[in-house]
C-alpha cells in the first residue's frame, strides 16, 4: 500500500441472531477479514449480535436511520416495508431445496427484480446478498411417526407452515421459539415445525423422539446482508469491488455451513437416540399438493395488497429455481464451483 | 391549572378503565386459551398475537399519565431527602421539565411511527393468515401524551411551590408521605 | 471525542442526575439520547425512540410480569394471605425471624412456579411484606427479604435468564435449569442463616408475639390456610403437569386467585379494581424504566464499550480466576445501572471468546453470569427487585431503607459467589447425575 493518507472505515453489522450462530462464524466473520484484507485494512467490519442494536422486527429500521450500518434482514419481518421484495416469502413451502432456492432469490433479488431493488432503493437501503437456512422438518416428542398419527397432534409452527400443518391434519399451536424445548418437554406441543440446527440450539435432541425426514420449506429470502444505501455509495470504488467480489463466497459459504451442520446435528440426534424417520406416502402426497396451491396463493395474497405484476414476478422467480436446479446438479458438493457459478450469473452483474 | 387538573383526571379515568380491561381480557384469554388447548385440543386463535402486541402494549403505556400523576415513578431520594419541601419541589421540576422534553419527543417520534405503520397497514403473519396490528402502535403515544401533559402540570405547579410556597394543585401520592410504617398502599384516589 | 469518553461523560452526568431525584426512568433515556446524539447525530436517537418502545412492549414472555404482579395482588387484598402468616406467626414464632425464614422459603417455593426474579418478588411483596411489617418487623429485614429471595426465581426453574443466557451462548438449555437448582438453594440457606443469626444478636428487628399457642391453637390455625398453599400447587402444578408454560401459568394462577377468592367469597368489586390497579401501575413504571435501561444499553453499545472491554480483556492476558473476577466485577458495576437481559446483551460477546479460549465449561460460567444479573437487580441505583419492592410497599417504606436491608443479603451474595467460583461442581454436579 503507498503511504498515502486513505481512509479507514469501521462498519458495524446488527444481527438478532446469538454470538456463535453458525451465519456469523462460518459466513460473515471470514468475509469480513476477506473484505478487509483485500482492502489492505482499510474497511473493517464489528459485529453486533443478539438484537443489541435492535430487534429483528427493528432491522429495516436501524439500517435506514443508520444505528447501524448494515445488518440481518429476514423478510417474513418487511411484508410492509419491503412489499416487493418480501413477497417471495409466502412460497417457503415450495423448498424442496434450500440451497437451490437460496441461489434464485439472490438472482431475482440482485438482477432480475428491477422493481425489488428501486423499492430498497428508496428506503436508503442497498441488498447484497441472500441465504436460506436448512430446512424444516417435523420432529416430535411422542410416538408421532407419520400421516396417521398426526392427526389433532398440537404442533408449533408458524407462518405457512402452520397453514401446512392444519392440511395435515394436526392443530396448529403457536409458541415463541424460545419456549419450544419446555413446551415439547411438558406436552404443550406433541411436535414442532423446527430446523435442525434447534436440535442443538435449543437442545431439542434432549425431548424430541422422532423427525420426519421430509424438508417441508425454509425461508430463503432472507436478506444476509443489507447496508445503509448512503453509506454504501459513500465507500470508494475499491472497496466497494472488495465487497462485491466476495459476495458469491459469502452466500455459499453460508448456505454450505447450513447443510454441514444440519447433518451433524441429524447424525448426532440419531446417537443419541432419536428416530429419523421416512415420511410415509401419505404425507409426501399431501405435501405435494400443498405445494401445487401455493404458487397461486403467493400471487393471490399479492395482488390483494396492491402489487403489480405478481404472477410475471414469480413466474420469473421459478424459472430461475429451474435454473438454478440444472447448475447446483452439475456443481455438487464442490463448493468452490457453486461460488463461481453465483459470481458468474448474479454477483458479477449485479447492479448495487 | 385547576381546569386542567380536573379535565385531565375525567380522561385519566376512561384510560385508566381501557388499562384494566386490557389487563382482564388477557387473564381471561389466556386461561381459556389453557384451558381450551388442554380439554378440547382446542387453541383460541390470536392468543399469543393479542396478549403481545394489544394488551400489553395497553397495558404498559396507557396507565402512565395515572403513574405520573400520582407521582409514581421511582426516583433517588438519598441526597435530597434532607432539603426542605420546597427545595425538594425545584429539584422535581428540574426532573419534571427533563421529563416533559423526553415525553415531548417520544409523543412526536412514536407518532410518527404509528403513522408510518399505519400508512404500511403494519401487519402479522400468523397460523391463520395475515392480521393488521397497526392499531396497537397508537397506544405508545396515545400513553404517551397523558404522562407528558400530567409533568407539564406538576412541574409547572412544583416550580411555583419551589419559588413561591404555595401550590395550584391537590397534592397526591408520594409528596404527602405518611411514613409511619402503617397503611401499605392507598387506594388510588378519584375512581 | 471518542465513543469511550463520551460514554464515561454520559455515566457521570447519569448519576448527577439520579442523585438529583430525576426519576430513573427519565434520567436514563435523557443521557442515553444526548450521548447517542453526539456520537451518530439526531437520526439514529430518534428513529430508536419511535420503535423501541412499541417492540419492547409487545412481548409475549414479558406479560407474566403483570399477570404474577396480578395474582399477588388479589391474593393480599382477598385476604388469602392474612390467614397463612396468621398460621406462619404461630409456627415460626420461636424461630428468630421466623416470619422472615418462611417468606424466604415461599419465595422459593414460588420461584418455581415463575420464570421471572421480577414477578417473584412483586407476588411475594405483595404477600408477605405487609404482614412482616403488621407483626413490627424492621422495614429493611422485611422489604430485603422479599427482594432478595425474590432473585430465587431465575435459579429454581423456569428461569427466563437461563433461557436467555442458553439461547445466546448456544449452551442446552435444559442442563442450565438443572444446573442453576443447587445453587439457588445454597442461597436460600445462605439467607436463612443470615437472617436467624441477625435476628438472634438483635431481636428487635423482629419481635416475637408474646402468645404462646398451644399445639391445639396451632393445628386450628391450619385449617384456614389452605387457599394459598392450593394456589401454589395449582401453578407448580399446571406448569409440571404440562397444562401452562411458565408465562401461560401467570394468568392462569390470577384466574385461580380471582376463583379461591369468589368461592370463599372474599372478592369484592373494591378489592378487584384495587388489585388490578396495583398490577397495572406496578408494570407501566417498571416497564418505563426498562426502556430506558435499553436505550442505554445500545448507546453504550455504539460507543463501542464492548470492543474495548473486549480488548482490555485480551491485552491483560489474564489467568482463569483473573478472567473470572474480571468477569464479577463489570458484572456488579454494569449491574448497578443496567437491566440483565441488556447486561447480558452487552456483556456476552465480550467474554463469550475469552472463555472459550480458556476452555471454560460454559454451564458453570451460565450460572455465574445469572447470579451476577441477579445481584445487580438488588444494587443500587437501579435495583429492578427493589424498585418493585418499592411500588408494592408505597410510601410505607423508602427505597433508601430496602436497599440497606439490602445490604446484609448482598453479604450472603458474596459468600455464594465465593463458594460457587471455588467449586464449580456446586453448579455442575446435578446436571451430571441427570
Ligand atoms: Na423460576
Ligand atoms: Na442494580
Amino acid at each position: 500500500v503507498p503511504g498515502a493518507a486513505r481512509a479507514e472505515t469501521s462498519l458495524t453489522y446488527g444481527s438478532s441472531l446469538p454470538a456463535p450462530h453458525v451465519i456469523h462464524e462460518k459466513a460473515l466473520a471470514p468475509f469480513f477479514e476477506r473484505v478487509a484484507e483485500d482492502t489492505g485494512g482499510a474497511l473493517r467490519w464489528e459485529l453486533i449480535p443478539g438484537g443489541t442494536m435492535g430487534s429483528v422486527k427493528e432491522a429495516v429500521q436501524i439500517i435506514e436511520d443508520s444505528i447501524v450500518d448494515s445488518g440481518l434482514v429476514l423478510d417474513i419481518y418487511t411484508r410492509q416495508e419491503l412489499p416487493v421484495t418480501s413477497m417471495f416469502g409466502d412460497m417457503i413451502a415450495l423448498t424442496d431445496d434450500f440451497i437451490v432456492f437460496a441461489a434464485a432469490a439472490n438472482e431475482m433479488q440482485l438482477v432480475a427484480c428491477e422493481a425489488c431493488r428501486t423499492e430498497r432503493a428508496d428506503k436508503d437501503l442497498v441488498s447484497l446478498a441472500y441465504y436460506a437456512p436448512d430446512p424444516y422438518l417435523l420432529m416430535c416428542a411422542d410416538d408421532t411417526r407419520g400421516y396417521d398419527d398426526l392427526q389433532n397432534k398440537k404442533t408449533r409452527a408458524s407462518g405457512r407452515m402452520g397453514v401446512l400443518v392444519e392440511t395435515f391434519g394436526a392443530t396448529t399451536v403457536t409458541i415463541p421459539s424460545s419456549e419450544v424445548y419446555e413446551a415439547l418437554q411438558r406436552g404443550q406441543a406433541n411436535c414442532s415445525v423446527a430446523s435442525a440446527a434447534w436440535l442443538e440450539s435449543y437442545n431439542l435432541s434432549d425431548v424430541v423422539t422422532n423427525i420426519i425426514d421430509l424438508p417441508m420449506g425454509s425461508y430463503f429470502n432472507a436478506g444476509l446482508l443489507y447496508m445503509n444505501k448512503a453509506t454504501f455509495d459513500g465507500l470508494p470504488e475499491d472497496q466497494r469491488a472488495a465487497i462485491r467480489g466476495n459476495l458469491a463466497k459469502l452466500v455459499a459459504d453460508a448456505l454450505f455451513a447450513y447443510r454441514t451442520q444440519s447433518g451433524e446435528a441429524l447424525a448426532e440426534a440419531e446417537r443419541k437416540g432419536v428416530a429419523l424417520v421416512e415420511p410415509d406416502p401419505k404425507l409426501t402426497e399431501a405435501l405435494a399438493e400443498f405445494r401445487d396451491g401455493e404458487i397461486a396463493n403467493t400471487v393471490a395474497t399479492a395482488e390483494e395488497a396492491g402489487l403489480d405484476g405478481a404472477a410475471e414476478r414469480v413466474e420469473t422467480f421459478m424459472a430461475l429455481v429451474d435454473k438454478w436446479r440444472r447448475i447446483v446438479a452439475e456443481t455438487g458438493d464442490d463448493e468452490a464451483a457453486f461460488a463461481d457459478a453465483l459470481d458468474r450469473e448474479i454477483f458479477s452483474r449485479a447492479e448495487f | 391549572m385547576r381546569f386542567a387538573y380536573r379535565w385531565l383526571n375525567r380522561v385519566n379515568s376512561a384510560i385508566v378503565g381501557l388499562s384494566i380491561l386490557a389487563v382482564v381480557a388477557m387473564m381471561v384469554q389466556v386461561s381459556l386459551d389453557v384451558a381450551s388447548k388442554y380439554l378440547f385440543n382446542f387453541p383460541i386463535p390470536l392468543t399469543l398475537e393479542a396478549v403481545s402486541h394489544f394488551y400489553m402494549v395497553a397495558l404498559i403505556f396507557l396507565p402512565l399519565g395515572f403513574v405520573t400523576r400520582k407521582r409514581g415513578h421511582i426516583g433517588v431520594d438519598l441526597f435530597t431527602q434532607k432539603l426542605t419541601a420546597s427545595r425538594r419541589a425545584l429539584f422535581d421540576a428540574f426532573g419534571g421539565v427533563l421529563g416533559v422534553v423526553y415525553l415531548a419527543l417520544l409523543v412526536w417520534f412514536t407518532t410518527a411511527e404509528a403513522a408510518h405503520q399505519t400508512r404500511i397497514r403494519e401487519t402479522w403473519e400468523t397460523a391463520f393468515g395475515y392480521v393488521e396490528v397497526w392499531p396497537a402502535r397508537w397506544l405508545v403515544p396515545a400513553g404517551c401524551v397523558f404522562m407528558l401533559a400530567w409533568l407539564v402540570l406538576l412541574a409547572a405547579d412544583d416550580l411555583r411551590f419551589g419559588l413561591t410556597g404555595r401550590r395550584w394543585l391537590p397534592q397526591e401520592g408520594a409528596d404527602a408521605r405518611p411514613d409511619d410504617g402503617a397503611a401499605p398502599r392507598d387506594l388510588p384516589p378519584a375512581q | 471525542m471518542d465513543g469511550p469518553s463520551i460514554a464515561l461523560i454520559a455515566v457521570a452526568i447519569l448519576f448527577v442526575l439520579l442523585a438529583a431525584r430525576v426519576p430513573i426512568g427519565i434520567a436514563l433515556p435523557t443521557v442515553s439520547l444526548g450521548g447517542i446524539i453526539a456520537l451518530r447525530g439526531t437520526r439514529p436517537a430518534f428513529g430508536m425512540l419511535g420503535s423501541l418502545p412499541f417492540d419492547f412492549a409487545a412481548s409475549w414472555s414479558l406479560s407474566a410480569v403483570p399477570m404474577f404482579l396480578l395474582m399477588g395482588a388479589l391474593t393480599y387484598h382477598t385476604g388469602l394471605t392474612r390467614s397463612l402468616y396468621a398460621a406462619a406467626r404461630l409456627w415460626f414464632n420461636p424461630l428468630p425471624g421466623g416470619l422472615a425464614v418462611a417468606s424466604n422459603f415461599a419465595s422459593a417455593g414460588f420461584a418455581a412456579a415463575s420464570g421471572s426474579s421480577l414477578a417473584t418478588a412483586a407476588a411475594m411483596g405483595r404477600l408477605a411484606i405487609p404482614e412482616m411489617l403488621s407483626f413490627g418487623y424492621n422495614k429493611g429485614l422485611a422489604t430485603g427479604t422479599i427482594a432478595a429471595s425474590g432473585t430465587l426465581g431465575a435459579f429454581i426453574p423456569p428461569s427466563i435468564a437461563f433461557v436467555l443466557y442458553g439461547w445466546y451462548t448456544q449452551q442446552p438449555i435444559g442442563t442450565l435449569l438443572v444446573a442453576g437448582i443447587v445453587p439457588g438453594l445454597i442461597t436460600a440457606v445462605a439467607y436463612t442463616a443470615m437472617i436467624v443469626i441477625r435476628c438472634m444478636l438483635d431481636p428487635g428487628l423482629a419481635p416475637r408475639a408474646e402468645i404462646r399457642g398451644g399445639l391445639a391453637e396451632k393445628l386450628a390455625a391450619l385449617k384456614d390456610i389452605w387457599p394459598l398453599p392450593l394456589l401454589i400447587v395449582c401453578i407448580v402444578g399446571s406448569i409440571f403437569s404440562g397444562i401452562a408454560t411458565a408465562t401461560e401459568a401467570g394468568a392462569l394462577g390470577s384466574s385461580f386467585a380471582l376463583l379461591i377468592a369468589l368461592a370463599t367469597g372474599r372478592l369484592t368489586r373494591e378489592t378487584f379494581v384495587r388489585s388490578v390497579m396495583e398490577a397495572i401501575e406496578t408494570t407501566a413504571s417498571i416497564f418505563f424504566i426498562a426502556i430506558g435501561a435499553i436505550l442505554l444499553t445500545r448507546f453504550l453499545a455504539m460507543a463501542g464499550i464492548p470492543n474495548l472491554m473486549g480488548d482490555l480483556v485480551a491485552s491483560w492476558e489474564l489467568s482463569t480466576i483473573a478472567v473470572i473476577l474480571v468477569m464479577i466485577v463489570v458484572y456488579l458495576v454494569l449491574g448497578m445501572f443496567l437491566d440483565p437481559i441488556g447486561i447480558m446483551l452487552l456483556t456476552l460477546p465480550i467474554f463469550l471468546p475469552v472463555f472459550d479460549g480458556l476452555g471454560l465449561d460454559l454451564i458453570w460460567i451460565g450460572v455465574l453470569v445469572v447470579k451476577m444479573i441477579e445481584v445487580g437487580l438488588l444494587t443500587p441505583p437501579v435495583g429492578m427487585n427493589a424498585f418493585v419492592v418499592k411500588n408494592v410497599v408505597g410510601d410505607a417504606v423508602s427505597l433508601n431503607q430496602i436497599f440497606a436491608g439490602l445490604g446484609w443479603f448482598l453479604v450472603c451474595e458474596a459468600v455464594v459467589i465465593a463458594l460457587l467460583v471455588a467449586w464449580p461442581e456446586l453448579s455442575l454436579w446435578l446436571p451430571g447425575v441427570m
